[in-house]
């Protein structure tokens, strides 16, 4: 294997300037079935010479003071990516996910505490096309029997 | 007090596009007195609505390979600065370092392990002007009674 294929480039495909349709679950592991959607902004770029790479959200709604930022380091070690997920609302960067993509199919996991609660947690990313993406987050609080999907975005690329 | 002096604007100074001096022990925590020199560039933008930034950092050596960056978050509850370190070598993020900036020193406490060994690391910003900066990393074993710098950056600002 060639350091050119070992899962260094899976994220390549995302490097640019997207629009993103969300659909995020207002309460989670609570048994809402009510979802929040709202359009956003993100671009992607490489960073540590290619072996990583950060984006950035921003909602379309400009009275809207959110803004998140993902951060991703692929390892040659583990050929694993780590991504950490930082926003103006938490003032940190929470603990990563780690994983890689498998016949097209991204799925990273990790842990967290949400509302005090210890849960397992996952990115799937999906439907990747040159012009769309998907990605989902999901919690699970049963060791990662059962998933609660909180957080849908659709990615679509802006032709520059 | 106003959110504008509560200390998010305290990053604001690195913005833009440094060159960096670089002075760096060669080796951690073995007495040891012999520096590596050399150049490096970097440039700092402002994430998350201004309350973060990131800056990258690359040597300027001939064949260079290393990439490093920061990320810093500004948490205005606490009204403290987290800063992360990353690089393409350790292909992670490195534990935060916490703190503040006071009187134009900005002092950032954390720990980590360095060599096996927990140590605890700080960083020193000084000599800020609106073209040249200092940062300095130290480490210490004896929780932060003695501290051995490790690496000094002198920054002179591009752009």
């Amino acid at each position: 294997m060639t350091h050119e294929d070992d899962g260094r480039h899976d994220f390549d495909f995302f490097f640019g300037s997207w629009t993103q349709r969300n659909r995020k679950l207002k309460k989670r592991l609570v048994g809402c079935t009510e979802w929040d959607e709202f359009a956003s902004t993100a671009s992607c770029f490489p960073m540590l010479g290619g072996l990583g790479n950060i984006d950035n959200l921003s909602p379309a709604d400009e009275d809207d003071p959110f803004e998140g930022m993902s951060i991703r380091i692929f390892d040659p070690a583990t050929k694993l990516w780590a991504i950490w997920w930082a926003d103006n609302v938490g003032y940190t960067i929470f603990p990563p996910v780690y994983g890689r993509f498998v016949d097209g199919i991204g799925e990273f996991n990790g842990e967290d505490v949400q509302d005090g609660i210890p849960v397992d947690v996952k990115f799937i990313w999906s439907q990747i096309t040159p012009t769309s993406a998907k990605w989902e987050q999901a919690f699970s609080t049963d060791g990662g029997e059962t998933w609660e999907a909180n957080w849908e975005t659709f990615h679509t690329r802006v032709v520059e | 007090m106003s959110h504008g002096n509560d200390g998010r604007h305290d990053f604001d100074f690195l913005h833009g596009t440094w060159n960096n001096y670089n002075r760096k022990l060669k080796e951690r925590l073995v007495g040891c007195i012999e520096w590596d020199e050399f150049e490096a560039t970097g440039s700092c933008f402002a994430t998350l609505g201004g309350l973060g930034n990131i800056d990258n950092f690359l040597p300027t050596i001939e064949g260079n390979t290393f990439e490093a960056m920061s990320i810093r978050i500004f948490n205005p509850e606490t009204r403290l600065w987290s800063i992360w370190w990353g690089d393409n070598n350790a292909c992670t993020l490195f534990p935060p370092v916490h703190g503040r900036f006071v009187d134009g020193v900005g002092e950032f406490r954390g720990t980590d392990i360095q060599d096996g060994a927990p140590v605890d690391v700080r960083y020193l910003w000084t000599n800020i002007t609106p073209t040249s900066a200092k940062w300095e990393q130290a480490m210490s074993t004896d929780s932060g009674q003695t501290w051995e710098p490790n690496w000094e950056m002198h920054f002179t600002r591009v752009s």
